[in-house]
């Protein structure tokens, strides 16, 4: 790994392709959760890794690669999602079920499916969700990051819930309990 | 039926993300290749980076040119030319003959047992040959009256040494020089220094440059938590704008390291953060210098402190239905802090030559707003040690 860091502050082509495949896989599975298509989530890895090989010298060999790596991931799938915000429609989708999702039943469901629920979700939604939730940013820190009030980031992590729990039901009523 | 709670809809898409493994893209890679071909553009500072440089190159030219041409006005080189001035005075006297040298010839009517008399005939004799062996005094150049009188015993002293060269009077008698010169000596000794006034006359405006080479040890908390030892290093420019005030400003390089079991510091989830921070600390300050006689002095310094953030690492422990867990964190120059921490600091001052001061300055600063990539209410205190150069002479106005 070391080695791999070397070359690639070296610039040579060969470390940064090993590094690249090396992580592809967590790096993706990073921007899946702040995409709305794999298609995107790809397109925001690439964006992402070339902001690591740009600024592979500020990397601290002390600390994790993969926290690094992270947070590059995440700032760039924030970046999408800015870009993302100006064309996107804020309206909420449809929550109104009356059944509620059970335990029992969620636990059926693959990763691969859970992570498209949340894909489902509006971008303002998607990125409070995953910033607090998996990736544990604060409100505060949210507010600041995506530039809204703490109280909006509130807000939408009560909204993304309601949301997720409501595409949770309307699978339990499908017929095989599975996702599109 | 029971429904999901908020921490159990966490916890399953919390499970869900840790789970996800995509496959491996070959094609992937064929996208980012074309990405590294592509030309980018040059970053920020790239393109700022010749004015930054003109600007700066300026700047100590106009310092390199203030210095320059104060310089005649140093002690130093003042002291050289009274050396240069006198020698060719005392080569100008020895060719001198009596007529010439008619400054001697008032000496016989000095009545040696006149005291005030003696001292004004002295002076009259020294007058006109002060002009070549002391420098002309400034019209607003103030002396104290000990200074006063130590020039005319130098003068005294060294009219006896153009005396051994130009033959004297027969009316003057070497006694009556020597008494002369007893009763100078004596005034001058007998001077009380502390009856002289301490400051210098008000309505004057002194200018200056400085600068300040810093290092202190630095200890840091959020709050009043457990502190941790970091460092500070820095280079501040002054600016004195009055006799004992002064506004300084520069970049005080800062490793802070700190943590906390405050969870409100850090957010409701976190049970515990360990920071460590490298700052780019830009200070505005403005000084006060208290009047002292001495070699060592006291001032006080306020103003405020703007946080550069270069590198921020944190640890952080979160609690979760699986046990507690540890994020690392980091962030890269992307939280800038301007004016969000107040700096205090009381100082003394030891004059260590014309130009050089040493200081040592016990300070704190305290956040007025949070800070960082987590928001935390950053403390410092430390002592500053610190070596204080003056760049120009005091540029003084009436």
């Amino acid at each position: 790994m070391h080695l791999l860091i070397q070359g690639c502050k070296r610039n040579d082509r060969d470390s940064q392709r090993l590094l690249y495949q090396h992580y592809y896989y967590y790096a993706l599975a990073i921007c899946l959760r702040y995409s709305r298509s794999t298609a995107e989530a790809k397109e925001v890895v690439n964006d992402g890794f070339l902001k690591v090989f740009d600024k592979i010298d500020q990397y601290n060999v002390e600390l994790p690669f993969k926290a690094w790596l992270r947070k590059i991931m995440i700032n760039a799938s924030i970046d999408q999602y800015r870009k993302e915000l100006k064309h996107a429609h804020q309206a909420p989708v449809e929550h109104a079920q009356l059944m509620h999702s059970q335990p029992e039943a969620v636990s059926n469901l693959s990763h691969e499916e859970l992570i498209a629920l949340v894909q489902k979700l509006t971008p303002a939604y998607r990125a409070v969700f995953n910033l607090y939730v998996i990736d544990g940013y604060t409100h505060r820190e949210i507010g600041k990051l995506l530039n809204i009030a703490e109280g909006t980031s509130k807000s939408n992590l009560l909204k993304a819930r309601e949301n997720l729990r409501s595409m949770l039901d309307g699978m339990n009523e499908m017929p095989y309990g599975k996702a599109n | 039926m029971e429904k999901l709670t908020d921490e159990e809809l966490d916890s399953v898409f919390k499970n869900a993300a840790e789970g996800n493994a995509p496959p491996f893209d070959p094609a992937a890679w064929d996208a980012m290749a074309q990405k590294l071909n592509a030309p980018r553009p040059a970053p920020l500072w790239r393109r700022w980076a010749p004015i930054l440089l003109l600007g700066t190159t300026i700047f100590f030219t106009g310092v390199w040119v203030g210095r320059t041409s104060t310089e005649s006005d140093s002690p130093e080189l003042t002291e050289k030319k009274i050396v240069v001035e006198a020698n060719e005075s005392t080569n100008h006297t020895e060719g001198l003959n009596d007529n010439e040298s008619s400054d001697l010839e008032v000496l016989p009517e000095i009545e040696s047992d006149a005291h005030k008399e003696s001292i004004v005939t002295i002076n009259s004799v020294s007058e006109s040959r002060s002009q070549n062996l002391i420098p002309q005094e400034k019209p607003n150049e103030q002396k104290s009256l000990r200074e006063i009188k130590q020039e005319e015993f130098t003068e005294v002293v060294g009219l006896i040494a153009l005396g051994n060269e130009v033959q004297l009077k027969d009316s003057l008698s070497e006694k009556e020089v020597i008494d002369s010169v007893a009763l100078v000596k004596s005034e001058v000794d007998s001077i009380d220094i502390s009856k002289e006034p301490n400051d210098k006359p008000s309505g004057r405006r002194v200018y200056g440059l400085f600068i300040r080479l810093l290092a202190s040890p630095d200890l840091s908390a959020i709050k009043f938590g457990p502190t941790q030892w970091g460092s500070n290093f820095g280079l501040v420019g002054e600016y004195v704008f009055s006799e004992r005030l002064s506004l300084s400003t520069g970049i005080i390089r800062a490793k802070k390291n700190y943590e906390s079991y405050q969870e409100e510091a850090y957010g409701a989830n976190a049970r515990h953060l360990v920071g460590s921070c490298s700052i780019l600390d830009v200070p505005l300050n403005f000084t006060y210098y208290f009047p002292s006689q001495r070699k060592l002095s006291t001032y006080v310094t306020a103003g405020a402190s703007s946080y550069l953030m270069l590198r921020e690492d944190y640890i952080y422990t979160i609690k979760s239905n699986s046990g507690d867990r540890v994020y690392p964190s980091q962030a890269i120059r992307e939280n800038n802090e301007w004016f969000k921490v107040l700096n205090l600091a009381v100082g003394v001052q030891y004059k260590l030559a014309p130009r050089w001061q040493m200081q040592l300055e016990p300070f704190i600063k305290a956040p007025l707003a949070d800070l960082g990539e987590r928001n935390v209410r950053l403390s410092s205190i430390g002592v500053f040690g610190g070596l204080r150069y003056q760049l120009n002479s005091l540029v003084k106005t009436p």
